[in-house]
């Protein structure tokens, strides 16, 4: 089976992008279900009141930062109002191209990088996201960022785009907690980059390569909490800190309390009862005409913090992996689900796929078709293999060939 | 059962080449600005929507307060031979089970189904009913020109279809909850082109002149609030059960680790 150059696989999938984009602009012209997500809109016009000096919050339901408003001004100044469209589209992309350069950092093969990847890029799913008009993919594309300099070694960027992200979306400071774990003094020094977890082919996952003497997990963690003030993890706060309070209190000066309540606060207490996936939805409908008590908001916020602190306590050291179960948890125990949320775990779910059952469920097919195929022709009549044959030679995997050398 | 009622109003207008209007003392504006000092009481050809007057003085619609402000601080001048000559019923369609939403409505204003339209006061569409305060719908149409004065007396038939967004109503005990849609108020203006300048004159078209219509009904379905209890027990239980699992998994996960080093 031919390889898929990255390149290649970018490119399509930008053609891909625009000829959505485009289409969207017949739909929303000639359909009367428009293909234009609200929430583009809703960006749309907060841009163009930002640009005639105006507050965006002016527009109903703007509750997010100035800054995605202000990526929009060209909507409706100087360029076509399928700007927007583009610099998500475009994040999209970037996603992708993250999603590679991390697996290659980890040493995972070029066509199961190559595999991984087209999860991203062609689900549906996240595709008309971006097409659509909404934010979400900038905000995956940071966090990815985030992922490689933190590989790298490359504190500084790492904390400046993570208080930047937190800063546009509360979500990722869910984050904070397994990133200070993952600067302890064992693995991660200033300008040198720590030791990965890398794709082994034996046995799927190898072992951490921390450092010459085994770490048990409770020696880990005692290491983690008394030297939890560390000069990365004290340099990370702060920058981290710094950009989100900057971003934070310059805003605050130029919009007040209605940027505050919209675009923060607003996310702390949301109760929405109408499109939620969430558990709670239905509890918090029958009770909307009566304050919760305290032991009521306590108890539904117990399951999620309680599953946070597990999960990135038992996992925080692979932190790919560990962003996506606690983003997934996350998500599912919260009181508000709206489907842009799944988005969120999407972008780290090629990170950890090349590490998933999947491939031993390939292995499995791969043993079965190989067997039928080899009931249906005989060798000595040299019949050129049958179809079912290549498709078993094309998704074998090392494990499988060294069992078959034997 | 609560019963929940839809606030709407229909602007009608229509352009006239000549005509004996009778020019009812509506002070002309500027600029198209309105004057926040000025009398409420006049609404000019510059002014866009008669809510939205409403809304400068009044936070909330109370059907009173919006009779008061109809009767008293519209200038409804008299169109004179052009009110005379129009016989316009309002007849509400069967209901479309559409939603009604800014968004869309603004959708269908830039395909021209509508001149102009607005929602005003509460248009937060993810609270619930008993959260929320009630809004009004203001749609214009524009009927045409000068044809409409016709004296055959057929008069004027207008389909309107409107989306219709339905917020979780108020929680009930069998399930639905009812909304009735009312007549809508309907108002007329005139805009009379002339050689030396334009005018405009309003007037309010009061009685449907059908007396076999009823109201429409809606019947959404609601929250029975009796489960309130049993729902808040599997909530809670299932969201306890679900963090268990999660984290023995953790814990099972580290235990296999350690015996796969042994």
């Amino acid at each position: 089976m031919p390889s898929i150059n990255i390149r290649s696989l970018l490119l399509f999938s930008a053609v891909l992008r625009l000829l959505l984009i485009l289409y969207g602009e017949w739909q929303d012209t000639h359909m009367e279900v428009r293909y234009t997500d609200v929430d583009y809109l809703v960006f749309s016009d907060a841009a163009s009141l930002m640009a005639s000096g105006k507050s965006p919050y002016k527009r109903t339901t703007y509750r997010y930062s100035p800054l995605i408003a202000f990526l929009l001004i060209p909507n409706s100044i100087i360029i076509h109002r399928t700007w927007g469209k583009f610099i998500f589209s475009a994040s999209d992309l970037l996603v992708g191209w993250f999603i590679h350069e991390i697996l290659k950092l980890r040493g995972v093969p070029g066509n199961i990088c190559t595999h991984s990847v087209v999860v991203w890029l062609f689900n549906p799913f996240t595709f008309t996201i971006g097409t659509r008009g909404n934010c979400e993919p900038i905000v995956c594309a940071m966090v990815l960022w985030i992922i490689i300099c933190l590989m790298n070694g490359n504190l500084l960027q790492a904390a400046f785009w993570y208080g930047l992200v937190v800063h546009l979306r509360i979500y990722p400071i869910i984050y904070a907690l397994p990133i200070i774990l993952v600067l302890d003094p064992l693995h991660f020094r200033f300008h040198k980059k720590p030791a990965l977890t890398e794709w082994s082919s034996c046995n799927g996952r190898s072992a951490q390569n921390l450092s010459s003497k085994k770490v048990t997990g409770a020696h880990r963690l005692w290491v983690a909490l008394s030297s939890m003030f560390t000069v990365e993890r004290l340099v990370f706060g702060l920058i981290s800190g710094s950009v989100f309070f900057f971003c934070t209190g310059f805003f605050f000066y130029l919009y007040g309390w209605e940027f505050l309540n919209e675009a923060l606060l607003y996310h702390l207490t949301r109760i929405d009862p109408r499109h939620n996936f969430s558990i709670y939805f239905y509890h918090i409908y029958l009770h909307y005409g009566h304050e919760f008590t305290v032991l009521e908001k306590l108890i539904s916020f117990l399951p999620q913090f309680i599953v946070q602190l597990a999960l990135v306590f038992r996992f925080a050291q692979d932190l790919p992996f560990c962003f996506f179960v606690q983003t997934v948890a996350f998500v599912a125990f919260n009181k508000v689900i709206t489907a842009q949320y799944f988005v969120w775990f999407f972008c780290l779910l090629p990170l950890i796929l090349p590490w998933s059952n999947m491939k031993l469920k390939w292995e499995a097919l791969g043993r079965k078709l190989n067997i039928l195929g080899r009931k249906y022709f005989r060798p000595d009549q040299n019949y050129p293999p049958p179809p079912i044959l290549s498709i078993v030679q094309s998704i074998r995997v090392p494990k499988f060939e060294k069992n078959n050398e034997t | 059962m609560e019963v929940q009622k839809l606030q709407m109003q229909i602007f009608l207008t229509f352009l006239a080449g000549i005509g004996s209007c009778i020019h009812a003392s509506i002070a002309s504006n500027e600029g198209g600005k309105y004057n926040s000092n000025s009398d409420f009481k006049t609404f000019s050809s510059y002014e866009k929507y008669i809510t939205e007057l409403y809304f400068k003085k009044h936070d909330s619609l109370l059907d009173s307060d919006f009779k008061s402000f109809i009767a008293n601080e519209l200038a409804l001048g008299s169109c004179g031979v052009l009110q005379d000559k129009l016989n316009i019923a309002p007849r509400l369609s069967v209901l479309q089970r559409y939603l009604i939403d800014p968004f869309e409505l603004q959708q269908l204003l830039q395909r021209g189904v509508f001149t102009d339209t607005a929602v005003f006061g509460d248009t937060n569409l993810e609270l619930p009913s008993i959260v929320s305060n009630r809004s009004v719908v203001e749609v214009h149409v524009d009927v045409g020109g000068p044809n409409i004065l016709s004296e055959d007396g057929n008069g004027l038939e207008l389909n309107i279809e409107l989306p219709l967004h339905v917020r979780y109503p108020p929680l009930g005990e069998l399930g639905f909850s009812r909304v009735e849609f009312g007549e809508p108020d309907l108002f007329m203006r005139c805009n009379i082109e002339e050689e030396a300048h334009n005018q405009s004159c309003l007037f309010v078209q009061t009685g449907s002149g059908d007396e076999s219509r009823t109201d429409i009904v809606w019947e959404v379905p609601c929250g029975i609030e009796e489960h309130s209890g049993v729902v808040s027990v599997v909530t809670f239980v299932s969201a306890a059960v679900s963090a268990l699992f999660i984290v023995l998994a953790a814990i099972h996960y580290s235990d296999v680790q350690k015996s796969a080093l042994i």
